[in-house]
């Protein structure tokens, strides 16, 4: 029996090992050079350190644009992740119909995926354009005013973050998709026999039974936000006044651009136990209210 | 006894040792100060392609010209990655897989240098009469008695105008605004506005993005046509002087005025907006414009060329704005040492010499419009007849490069300090009034300058 388990044991290790290698190599080791640069002065050079201690850290807690960055991430979490959640469902209960053509209306729905970013932010920022934009044109054929979408410093967060709902939605859509299409179709037939209505079913059966996806889809929407990164930096380079600068901008700019890698790995470091702290609130919130 | 042979021994010893290193020696070549180095040993560099499609290709046929003039030099050769300088740079440096010849500019030369990242380029044979074929405005010189670069291409700016639209409103096309009170009138006819009062089109567009980089474009001509300095720090390097004197305040002013009635915009947009009739004024015109024109303008567009405004009261004459000049730099070899070392930086130092000899840079000013730095550009037959092809605004470019002032980042810090100067024009075309604004920036590069 025992030799048994040592040989399989040796066969998990092998299956084990290259993701073992890949955990060390690309997270484990950078978590703990960051967490060692945060509190050491780094030479480069010579590779030697000095420790500082917890200065950075300090720092940061009084550095205005740190709060103005994590409030930067808040507006556009607060935007992104509950339409984007709230575009998929819809979508993905859409695209559950047997109607004509649905193979096709999933396809077109995945297609922002699949979209290169540059060429995603290339258009969004056309589209956006304050005087000529097409999203400005239909404003105003409905007597609405002009908004400055991305030179306000008031618009410029929320309008990457409704760029970004566009792309997620089809993702959300997909994922609530294959968990709708696990939900037994007896309870449905069970539902209607009972005589319930389409919104009774939606409320009672499906949302409840796609509540584990939701958890998923909003912690790890929640974690994405925390990263956006690449739409700020290309389409408002951070700005009006830092207006649309994530904490990872801020984080690239501290270190990569004025070589402050001390500071950016404490930014960093705070960053992920942020995340941490987020993802543990929801998952116990959410898995709260759960409805069934 | 037994001491006195230990003593014959290890004397002998040491004997034998000073007479190998003698001989090994006297058998080395200094490669350093080796004029030809045509029967040097196998030797390899490593070599960055300026990123654009066109410098690759040209790139390519330069690495294979040189490999055939120097069998023995292999030129390990691949495009740049983006955007790599100064700390980005680092991994390169540190991984020894960096550029041996970088594309640079002053303040991240200097950077270098202070790292001792740089090989000094007066330590190698034929380096006085290389400098002495470059614009003397245009070579920087070093603080430690050293040179470290060498000039590759020097670039100023002016103002392009859509002359379809300054005719069509009005405007004498041979005598562009120089001061800015005539500029005011200028962009106020240029600004046009349809019937509901919404403006259709602006007389130019200032970009609000916030990269460091982007005061260069945005106010720093305009500073230097008001002041006729480019200095901004005050010469101990403690303080920010961009509010000193009223004269160093107007160009700010100024942009406040332009956004606040309304001939200003802006608006990010991805393609020229002057070719399309959005925007009158294009706030960077340089000579890779031209070739811009030819790719991008709706055919028949046409364009004349102005200076930056001033004040009346501003020192400065006609056309002032900055000249930009890229380098190269001999980036050290850091793993290979003694012999080894000492002929990668040398064949690195004959790799540099062929860039920037005529033929190659005739190739590049063809490809990509970018101006060399030599003494012989506008009267070398090899030059002139490709500037003629290109005609006034070309001509007009170079005259305003001769009188331009050399961009003065002459640190990190300063270069930090561009990066307030940057949020100060966002601060302006915001709407933040034009004295608060300054103390903002003057405020936030003195922290800066103070870390």
């Amino acid at each position: 029996m025992l030799g048994r388990r040592q040989k399989w044991d040796k066969v998990a290790i092998i299956f084990i090992l290259p993701w073992f290698i890949f955990f060390c190599s690309f997270t484990f080791y950078p978590v703990f050079t960051a967490l060692l640069v945060s509190t050491n002065e780094w030479n480069l050079f010579e590779g030697t350190f000095r420790w500082i201690g917890f200065s950075q850290y300090l720092k940061l807690f009084h550095d205005a644009k740190f709060y103005q960055c994590l409030w930067n991430n808040f507006v556009y979490l607060g935007i992104q992740v509950p339409l984007s959640i709230f575009g998929g469902i819809l979508i993905a209960v859409l695209l559950n119909q047997k109607v004509k053509g649905r193979i096709f209306f999933r396809g077109i729905f995945f297609l922002p995926i699949i979209t290169g970013i540059v060429v995603l932010v290339i258009i969004w920022s056309w589209m956006f354009s304050a005087g000529g934009g097409v999203i400005n044109y239909f404003l105003g054929k409905v007597h609405l005013p002009p908004v400055p979408w991305l030179i306000d410093p008031r618009w410029s967060m929320p309008s990457i973050a409704l760029m970004k709902v566009w792309t997620d939605v089809a993702f959300y859509g997909v994922l609530f998709l294959g968990a709708l299409q696990g939900i037994p179709q007896s309870l449905f037939e069970v539902a209607k026999i009972d005589g319930a209505s389409q919104w009774h079913i939606f409320w009672s059966i499906t949302l409840p039974l796609l509540n584990p996806a939701i958890v998923f889809a909003v912690i790890m929407g929640t974690i994405w936000g925390m990263q956006i990164f690449t739409e700020p930096l290309l389409m408002t380079e951070g700005g009006p006044l830092g207006s649309s600068t994530p904490l990872t901008l801020f984080l690239y700019r501290q270190g990569f651009t004025w070589g402050r890698y001390s500071y950016a790995c404490a930014i960093g470091i705070v960053t992920s136990l942020l995340i941490l702290l987020f993802s543990i609130i929801e998952r116990k919130f959410i898995e709260r209210v759960t409805l069934y | 006894m037994k001491k006195l042979k230990r003593r014959t021994t290890s004397t002998l010893i040491m004997a034998v040792l000073l007479v190998t290193v003698f001989v090994t020696q006297a058998g080395a070549v200094d490669w350093l100060a080796e004029e030809d180095i045509s029967n040097m040993p196998s030797t390899t560099i490593r070599y960055w392609y300026y990123e654009t499609p066109e410098m690759t290709a040209l790139g390519k046929l330069e690495k294979e010209k040189f490999e055939k003039l120097f069998p023995n030099i292999k030129v390990d050769a691949r495009t740049a990655p983006p955007a790599v300088d100064n700390w980005e740079l680092m991994s390169f440096v540190v991984g020894g897989t960096n550029s041996h010849i970088h594309h640079s500019v002053n303040n991240e030369s200097l950077w270098y240098i202070d790292h001792d990242m740089l090989f000094p380029l007066d330590r190698l044979p034929g380096f006085a009469e290389e400098l002495n074929r470059f614009e003397p405005q245009m070579t920087w010189k070093w603080k430690d008695g050293h040179s470290y670069a060498l000039p590759w291409y020097g670039a100023t700016t002016m103002l392009m105008y859509n002359k379809e639209i300054a005719q069509e409103v009005g405007l004498d096309i041979n005598n562009p605004p120089e001061f800015y009170d005539e500029f005011l009138k200028w962009a106020e006819k240029l600004t046009e506005k349809d019937a509901s009062g919404k403006t259709v089109r602006y007389a130019a567009a200032i970009d609000p993005r916030e990269a460091w980089w982007r005061f260069i474009i945005t106010g720093y001509n305009l500073y230097i046509a008001a002041t006729g300095s480019g200095d901004y720090i005050s010469e101990d390097g403690t303080q920010v002087t961009v509010a000193d004197t009223p004269l160093q305040r107007k160009p700010f002013e100024f942009i406040y005025e332009l956004v606040e009635k309304g001939y200003f915009t802006n608006e990010i947009y991805k393609v020229n907006p002057v070719y399309g009739g959005l925007t009158a004024i294009n706030w960077n015109f340089s000579a890779e414009t031209i070739f811009d024109v030819k790719r991008n303008a709706p055919p028949g567009f046409e364009y004349f060329l102005g200076p930056y405004p001033r004040p009346k009261e501003s020192p400065v004459e006609r056309f002032v704005g900055r000249l930009f000049v890229r380098e190269l730099v001999l980036m050290r070899e850091r793993f290979l040492r003694g012999e080894a070392g000492d002929r990668v930086n040398r064949a690195a130092w004959e790799y540099m010499k062929f860039l920037e000899a005529d033929e190659q840079l005739a190739g590049m000013f063809k490809a990509e419009g970018m101006l060399p730095c030599i003494k012989t550009f506008e009267t070398d037959p090899l030059f002139t007849a490709e500037i003629e092809k290109y005609g006034a605004p070309l001509g007009q470019l170079l005259e305003a490069r001769s009188g331009a002032v050399h961009m003065d980042l002459n640190s990190v810090k300063t270069t930090e300090v561009q990066g307030a100067l940057t949020l100060l024009i966002v601060k302006l075309q915001q709407g933040v009034d034009p004295a608060e604004a300054l103390a903002w920036a003057v405020e936030e590069g003195n922290k800066i300058l103070a870390e």
